[in-house]
C-alpha cells in the first residue's frame, strides 16, 4: 500500500518534472533577458509577502488561497518526505492528513466561489478545479483508511496538478507563478520601489520590439503562462469599460496561445467587446497582430497600468503592450488615427501638435521668466511641457509660477530650446523617436546646474525621472505637487484658507499615482488650504484613469462609450462641485465631457488663490 | 475758445439703411429713411475702355472656365493682364473650354476659345504658341495652380522662355516670388508669369473689348496624349476636404433622413459636429473640427450647430458659411455670413420643398431686414 | 517584361520648424511607384542632399536613394534616359518651388508629361492615370512609355514611416553632370507687410470712395430674424444663387 502511494508520488513528480522541461522549451523560444538565479531563493518571500500583498485585497480569497495552496504545498512536501523517500513515519501520516484537510476545506470554498462566480473569471478548466483539488485532498485524508479509493482520488487531483505545466491546464499557475516571481522582468517591485520605467530597446543591434511570440524576452512568456484568468485586470481596465475592443486577459491568453500555437477557441473567459472568440490563431514565430490580437485592442490601451496594479501573479500586461507597439511602430508604421501624424511632429518640430517651439512659453512674456544659461547654477529647473500650447492648461502654469516666486524658489526655465520629453512618442512605440528627443533633452540639460527639475505635467516627470536614466540623464525630478508639498512643510510656502466653498475631489493622475506612488502630496495641499477632498470611488492607486495616456486620445478607438465620461460619473457621485486635477492630459480628457459637470481646476490654481497676500 | 454758436446738426436727417441693418447718414446724401432701401451702388454704370484705340503691343491670359463661366482666380488673372498693360496694349484671353459669361468685364478685349472635347494639353499648347506667335504679347499670363491652365503655363515655359511661378505679388515692375519661411524673392517682371490666387484686385473701374475672335489653329499633330473621360464623384462619397458645398448638423438636428434628403437635393456633402458625432448620429469621418476634418468648402451651411471653438477651426477656410439656429447669440452667428434664426426642422422642410419642387414658390430677390 | 520606375525624390521641409524632412508630396509618389507590380524602382535625388531627409524615403519604404553630384537637370536627364516611367512630386518644399522640374525634365527627353495623378496603372507598353480635378472630377487619361507623370499631393495611398527601414535601404552618391552651381536667388525680402494686391489706380472723389469703403464694411454677418420659416428657405436659397454657389 505504501509502496503504492510511492510510486504514485514519483511517477506524478516525473510527470511534473517533464512537464516543466517541456513548458520551458517553449518559455526558452524567447529571447535572452537579464536574471539571476538567486532569485529562486528570493521566490518564497516574494509569494508570502509580495504576492499576497495583492491577493489580500480580497480576504476571502485570500484566505481560500492560503488553505488551498498551503494545504497543498504542505500536504505534498509531507509525502515526499514519508512516501517519497520511503520514510512511512505514522506522524507524518497525521500531519498529510492534517494539511489535506485544510486543502479540503479551501477547495469547497473555492466551489463555493465558483458556484456564481464575477464575470471577470474564466470558466471551463478552472470550474473543474474545486473538484479535482478537493479529490486529491481527500484522496490523502483517506490514506490508509479507504487505500484503493485514497489512492484513485489522489491519483485523479495528482493529474492535475501534475499535468497542468506540461498540458497548459489551469494548475500551471503554480509552477509557473512560482518561477515568475523568481525571474521576474521586474525585480526592483520587490524592494518596496515601483517600477513603471519601460526598458530601453537597443536600436543599434536592430531590436525592434515585438512582432512573433519568440521576440518576447522568455521571462515575459512564463509570465503569461502565471496568469490565473482571475480577470481582475479585466475588471480594473478602463477601456475594456468602455466597450473598446481590449481586454487585458484575452490579451494575455491570446499571447499565451501564440507561444504554444494554436487557436483561442478554448477561451472560457469575457472576450475583448466586439471581437468573436475562436477567430484568431497564432503561433511561436507568425505576427501577433492580425492574425492573433487585433490591431485596435493593441492602440485602446491608455498604458494606466491598472490592471499590473490589480495582478496577482504580477504579470506586466503594459510591457507586453508597449513591446508590441514598439514591433508595429518600428517595423511597419502602422498607427491608427492622428498616431503617425504626431510621430511626425515630433520628428521635424519636437512638438506633439507641431507647434513652434518658440512659442513654448508666450504664456509667460509678462512673467521675465529667467532663462536657464550654464555656470549660473539655480535651485529649480521648470518644465513646462507640451500643455504650454494649451490655453486652459497656461492658467495651472501661470498660477505654479506665483507659487514659486512666493516661495522664493530660484527658477529658471529652457525657454524656445525646450523640446517634448519624448513620452507621447515612447508610448506610442516610436522608441526611435523617443530615444532621439530625450537625448537631444539630455545634451541640453547637460551644461545646466540645477538641484531639481519641477514640472506639472506627470508624464514629463516620469520620463525624466524614471526613464531617461538608463539613456544617460540622471536627474532629481519632482511633481508640482510634491514640491509644493516640500515647500510647505518646510516653511517657505505660507498658504492660507482657501475661499472655495464649494465641494472638492481630487482625481489621481495614473502617471502620478500608479506610476510613481504619490498620491498624498495633492491631498496634503488641498488640506494645508482647507479643502476637504471627498474621495471618489476608486482613487488613489486604484483610481480609473481618464482615458488620456498611452496616446489613446490619438489613435480614437471607438468603444461604446468614452472613458473620460466614466471617471466623470465618478466625481458626479460624489456631489463634487468642483475636480482637482495634477495632469493636464487629464484635465483636457475631463474638460471634454459634454452635460452637466463639476468644473475642473488644477491644483496649482486652487494654491495660488489660496496665497497668503 | 469758441465764440460762435455750435452748429447743430439735425438727427432727424435723411438716412439709408445697409444691408446689415445699419442706419447710416451720407453727408451730401439724400436719403429717404426707408429701411427697404439698400445703399446706392458706386460708381456709374458702364464703364469705359480701357483700350480706346488701336493697339500696337499685346498681353496675353490664359485661363480655363468652369462651365462657361469664370471663376475668382480666372478673373483674377485676365484683370492682371489688363492693370499691367499700357493704354496702346491690347489684352487677348485665351479661354480653355466655353464661355458664356462676359470677359469684357475683367479686362479681355480679345478672346480666343480653345474648345476642344478632350484633355489635349498639346493641342491647347500648340495653339498659345501660334497665339504668342501672332500677337508677340510681352507677358504671358496663368493662374498658378494644378489645373489645366496651369498645366500649360508650365509646359509653355518649359520651352525655354524665362518664368516667373509662384508670383504671391505683382506690381506694375516688379513682382515677388513665394519662398520657404513666409519670404519672398523680388524680381522683374518675366515672360511668362503664374499668378498665385487672391493677389489682384479683378474689380476694375474700365473694361475690355471683349471681342470674341476667330483664331485659326494649324492642325494638331498626332497626340500620345488619350483621354479615357471624366467623371465626378458623388457629393455624398466625396471626401470632406475636397467637398465644394458641405451641409453640416449638429445638436439642433433631430430628423436625420429629411437633413440627408436636403444634402443630396443641394448636391452637398454631409459633415456634422463633435457632439452629433458622438450621439452617434453620424461617422466620425464627417466629423468636422479641430480633432475632425478641416474643409474648405465655398459654402458652409450649418444647421443647428452653436459654433464651438473647435467646430470653427475646422471651417476657417470656409467662403460662404449659412448658419441656421434659433439662439441669435450663438458663436457661429459672429462667423457666419448669412444667419437665420430658425427652428431646423422647419428650415429644412422648406429648403427641401423649394429644391424638389421649384414651380410652387418663386424665390426672386429677398427684400433686406428690418433694422 | 518588367519596367523600369524612377521617382525623384527631393529634400522637404517642415513649415513650422524648418527642419529638414522627406517632402510630403514625393513621399505619395513614392507610395505609388511602390505600389506598381512588376517594376524596378530607384530612387533619385539630385541636389543638395541631407542625410535626415534622404534616410527618412528609407524609412517610407524606398529601396534605396541614388543621390546624383553635379547639376540639377542635366544629371537627371542623363541617368533617367532610359527609364520607362518617371514620378515626381508636384512642388517642392524648399528651394524655389516653381514646380517646373518635371516639365523640364519632360521636355528635354521629349516625353509626355500628365500631371495631377492621383492613381497609376501600367499596362502594355502604356500607362493609364487618373487624374484629380477639383469640386470632386477625376478624369482618366493614358500615355505610351515612356513618360513623366507628376503626383497629386492628395493621392490616396497611406504611406507609413517604419524606423526599422533605414538600415534596409542605402543612400549611394553618383557622379552627375556638370557642377551643381551655386546660382544665386533673387533677392530675398521677409514679408513683413501684407501682400498689397494689384488694383487699379481709381480717380474718384473721396465721395464716392467713401462710399465704396460704407458697401464693403457691410459684408458680413446678416443675421435674418424676421419672417416665417418658408421666407427664411427662400431667403437662403436666394443667397445661394445670389452668389452663384449652387446649379439648382
Amino acid at each position: 500500500m505504501q509502496m503504492a502511494v510511492t510510486l504514485l508520488f514519483w511517477c506524478l513528480t516525473a510527470t511534473l518534472l517533464l512537464g516543466v522541461l517541456r513548458r520551458s522549451l517553449i518559455w526558452r523560444s524567447g529571447r535572452w533577458a537579464p536574471v539571476r538565479w538567486s532569485g529562486l531563493l528570493a521566490a518564497p518571500k516574494r509569494y508570502l509577502v509580495d504576492l499576497h500583498h495583492v491577493v489580500a485585497r480580497d480576504p476571502f480569497i485570500a484566505r481560500t488561497h492560503i488553505l488551498v495552496a498551503g494545504g497543498a504545498v504542505a500536504s505534498i512536501l509531507l509525502v515526499a518526505l514519508n512516501y517519497g523517500l520511503m520514510l512511512y513515519v505514522p506522524v507524518l501520516d497525521l500531519a498529510i492528513r492534517l494539511a489535506a484537510l485544510a486543502m479540503l476545506v479551501g477547495a469547497l470554498l473555492i466551489w463555493y466561489r465558483r458556484w456564481s462566480p464575477p464575470a471577470r473569471l474564466s470558466r471551463g478548466p478552472w470550474n473543474r478545479l474545486p473538484f479535482s483539488l478537493a479529490a486529491f485532498a481527500l484522496g490523502l485524508l483517506l490514506l490508509g483508511i479507504l487505500p484503493i479509493a485514497a489512492i484513485l482520488l489522489a491519483l485523479l487531483g495528482g493529474l492535475e496538478l501534475a499535468l497542468g505545466i506540461g498540458l497548459n491546464g489551469p494548475m500551471k499557475h503554480a509552477v509557473a507563478g512560482l518561477l515568475h516571481l523568481a525571474f521576474h522582468p521586474r525585480p526592483e517591485r520587490f524592494t518596496g520601489r515601483r517600477s513603471a520605467a519601460l526598458r530601453p530597446l537597443d536600436l543599434t543591434a536592430a531590436d525592434h520590439g515585438v512582432t512573433t511570440p519568440t521576440d518576447f524576452r522568455w521571462n515575459q512568456l512564463l509570465g503569461f503562462d502565471a496568469c490565473v484568468q482571475c480577470g481582475k485586470c479585466e475588471a480594473a481596465c478602463p477601456a475594456f469599460a468602455a466597450g473598446q475592443p481590449l481586454n487585458p486577459k484575452k490579451l494575455i491568453q491570446d499571447l499565451v496561445v501564440g507561444m504554444q500555437g494554436g487557436t483561442d477557441a478554448a477561451y472560457e473567459g469575457s472576450p475583448s467587446p466586439g471581437l468573436a472568440v475562436g477567430a484568431h490563431h497564432g503561433g511561436p514565430h507568425q505576427p501577433i497582430i492580425g492574425g492573433l490580437i487585433e490591431a485596435e485592442s493593441l492602440w485602446s490601451c491608455t498604458t494606466c497600468r491598472a490592471c499590473v496594479e490589480e495582478c496577482p501573479m504580477l504579470i506586466e500586461h503594459v510591457d507586453a503592450v508597449i513591446d508590441l507597439r514598439r514591433g508595429r511602430t518600428l517595423n511597419t508604421g502602422d498607427l491608427p488615427g492622428k498616431g503617425q501624424e504626431t510621430l511626425a511632429n515630433l520628428r521635424e518640430t519636437a512638438s506633439p501638435g507641431g507647434y513652434d517651439l518658440a512659442t513654448r512659453y508666450h504664456w509667460a512674456t509678462d512673467l521675465n521668466l529667467p532663462l536657464a544659461v550654464p555656470g549660473r547654477p539655480v535651485e529649480v529647473l521648470l518644465l513646462a511641457g507640451e500643455s504650454a500650447f494649451d490655453l486652459r492648461a497656461q492658467g495651472s502654469l501661470r498660477s505654479l509660477v506665483r507659487l514659486l516666486r512666493a516661495a522664493g524658489v530660484d527658477f529658471a526655465i529652457l525657454g524656445s530650446l525646450e523640446p517634448d520629453c519624448g513620452d507621447t512618442a515612447r508610448r506610442l512605440g516610436d522608441e526611435a523617436g523617443f530615444q532621439a528627443l530625450a537625448q537631444r533633452m539630455i545634451a541640453l540639460l547637460a551644461p545646466l546646474s540645477f538641484q531639481s527639475i519641477v514640472t506639472a505635467d506627470p508624464h514629463v516627470m516620469h520620463s525624466l525621472k524614471n526613464e531617461y536614466p538608463a539613456l544617460g540623464g540622471q536627474y532629481q525630478v519632482m511633481h508640482h505637487s510634491s514640491f509644493l508639498a516640500a515647500l510647505t512643510r518646510d516653511g517657505r510656502l505660507r498658504l492660507g484658507r482657501s475661499l472655495e466653498d464649494r465641494t472638492i475631489t481630487y482625481h489621481d493622475p495614473c502617471y502620478l499615482g500608479r506610476y510613481n506612488g504619490e498620491t498624498e502630496a495633492p491631498r496634503a495641499l488641498l488640506g494645508a488650504i482647507g479643502l476637504k477632498v471627498t474621495e471618489m470611488a476608486r482613487s488613489r492607486l486604484s483610481a480609473r484613469c481618464c482615458g488620456g495616456g498611452g496616446g489613446a486620445p490619438l489613435s480614437d478607438i471607438a468603444g461604446e462609450r468614452r472613458i473620460p465620461d466614466m471617471r466623470m460619473d465618478d466625481a458626479r457621485a460624489t456631489g463634487a462641485a468642483l475636480v482637482a486635477v495634477g495632469c493636464p492630459n487629464c484635465r483636457t480628457m475631463l474638460e471634454g465631457v459634454v452635460g452637466p459637470r463639476p468644473e475642473i481646476v488644477d491644483i496649482s490654481e486652487l494654491l495660488a488663490q489660496a496665497l497668503e497676500p | 475758445m469758441q465764440d460762435e454758436p455750435i452748429r447743430r446738426r439735425s438727427a432727424r436727417r435723411p438716412f439709408t439703411v445697409t444691408p446689415d441693418g445699419r442706419k447710416r447718414i451720407i453727408l451730401g446724401q439724400e436719403g429717404s429713411g426707408d429701411p427697404l432701401m439698400t445703399a446706392p451702388q458706386h460708381g456709374p454704370a458702364t464703364k469705359p475702355l480701357r483700350l480706346a484705340g488701336p493697339a500696337k503691343s499685346a498681353i496675353l491670359a490664359v485661363v480655363q472656365s468652369e462651365r462657361g463661366g469664370l471663376d475668382d482666380h480666372a478673373r483674377q488673372v485676365i484683370a492682371a493682364a489688363a492693370l499691367l498693360a499700357e493704354a496702346d496694349c491690347a489684352v487677348i484671353t485665351v479661354i480653355l473650354g466655353p464661355l458664356t459669361e462676359d470677359a469684357a468685364e475683367w479686362g479681355a478685349d480679345r478672346v480666343i476659345l480653345c474648345e476642344h472635347e478632350t484633355w489635349s494639353p498639346d493641342f491647347a499648347l500648340s495653339l498659345v504658341k501660334a497665339a504668342q506667335k501672332q500677337f508677340q504679347p510681352r507677358h504671358v499670363l496663368f493662374p498658378d495652380r494644378w489645373t489645366d491652365d496651369g498645366d500649360l503655363g508650365r509646359r509653355l515655359a518649359a520651352g525655354g522662355s524665362e518664368c516667373a511661378a509662384g508670383v504671391v505679388e505683382l506690381r506694375r515692375d516688379s513682382l515677388a516670388l513665394r519662398r520657404p519661411a513666409g519670404e519672398r524673392a523680388r524680381r522683374p517682371l518675366a515672360e511668362i508669369m503664374l499668378l498665385a490666387a487672391d493677389i489682384v484686385d479683378p474689380a476694375l473701374p474700365f473694361r475690355g473689348q471683349g471681342d470674341i475672335i476667330a483664331f485659326d489653329v494649324p492642325p494638331p499633330a498626332p497626340s500620345p496624349y488619350q483621354d479615357l473621360g471624366s467623371s465626378t464623384i458623388p457629393a455624398a462619397q466625396l471626401p470632406l476636404e475636397e467637398a465644394d458645398f458641405i451641409l453640416a448638423a449638429g445638436n439642433g438636428v433631430a430628423d436625420i433622413p429629411t437633413f440627408l434628403a436636403l444634402a443630396e437635393a443641394l448636391g452637398a456633402a454631409v459633415g456634422a459636429s463633435r457632439v452629433a458625432v458622438d450621439d452617434g448620429k453620424f461617422a466620425r469621418n464627417r466629423q468636422i473640427g479641430a480633432t475632425g476634418k478641416t474643409v474648405s468648402a465655398s459654402v458652409y451651411m450649418a444647421l443647428g450647430i452653436s459654433g464651438a471653438i473647435q467646430h470653427l477651426q475646422g471651417i476657417k477656410a470656409c467662403r460662404h458659411v449659412i448658419a441656421i439656429n434659433q439662439d441669435a447669440s450663438a458663436p457661429i452667428a459672429k462667423r457666419a455670413d448669412l444667419t437665420v434664426v430658425d427652428d431646423a426642422q422647419s428650415i429644412m422642410l422648406h429648403l427641401l420643398r423649394d429644391l424638389t419642387d421649384p414651380g410652387r414658390n418663386d424665390p426672386g430677390e429677398l427684400a433686406v431686414v428690418k433694422p | 517584361m518588367t519596367l523600369s520606375v524612377a521617382l525623384l525624390a527631393s529634400v522637404g521641409r517642415n513649415p513650422v520648424s524648418g527642419q529638414p524632412r522627406a517632402s510630403r508630396n514625393d513621399v505619395v509618389a513614392l507610395e505609388l511607384a511602390r505600389g506598381l507590380a512588376d517594376i524596378s524602382l530607384t530612387v533619385f535625388h539630385a541636389g543638395p542632399g541631407d542625410r535626415v531627409a534622404l534616410t527618412d524615403y528609407l524609412a517610407y519604404g524606398a529601396p534605396g536613394i541614388v543621390q546624383l553630384e553635379g547639376e540639377v537637370l542635366p544629371s537627371l536627364v542623363a541617368h533617367l534616359a532610359g527609364v520607362d516611367l518617371i514620378l515626381c512630386g508636384s512642388r517642392a518644399e524648399t528651394g524655389e518651388e516653381s514646380g517646373m522640374l518635371p516639365y523640364l525634365v519632360a521636355e528635354r527627353l521629349g516625353r509626355p508629361l500628365v500631371p495631377q495623378a492621383i492613381g497609376v496603372s501600367l499596362a502594355e507598353g502604356q500607362a493609364e492615370i487618373e487624374q484629380f480635378l477639383p469640386k470632386g472630377a477625376r478624369r482618366r487619361v493614358a500615355v505610351p512609355l515612356p513618360a513623366v507623370v507628376v503626383v497629386h499631393p492628395l493621392a490616396p495611398v497611406a504611406p507609413r514611416y517604419a524606423h526599422a527601414r533605414k538600415s534596409l535601404g542605402r543612400i549611394t552618391k553618383t557622379t552627375g553632370v556638370g557642377t551643381a552651381a551655386v546660382t544665386p536667388d533673387w533677392p530675398l525680402e521677409t514679408a513683413s507687410a501684407l501682400i498689397v494686391p494689384l488694383k487699379a489706380v481709381r480717380r474718384e472723389a473721396g465721395h464716392t470712395r467713401m462710399l465704396s469703403a460704407i458697401a464693403s464694411a457691410s459684408k458680413g454677418g446678416t443675421i435674418l430674424n424676421e419672417g416665417d420659416a418658408a421666407d427664411k428657405a427662400r431667403a437662403i436659397l436666394s443667397y445661394l444663387r445670389r452668389h452663384g454657389l449652387t446649379g439648382r
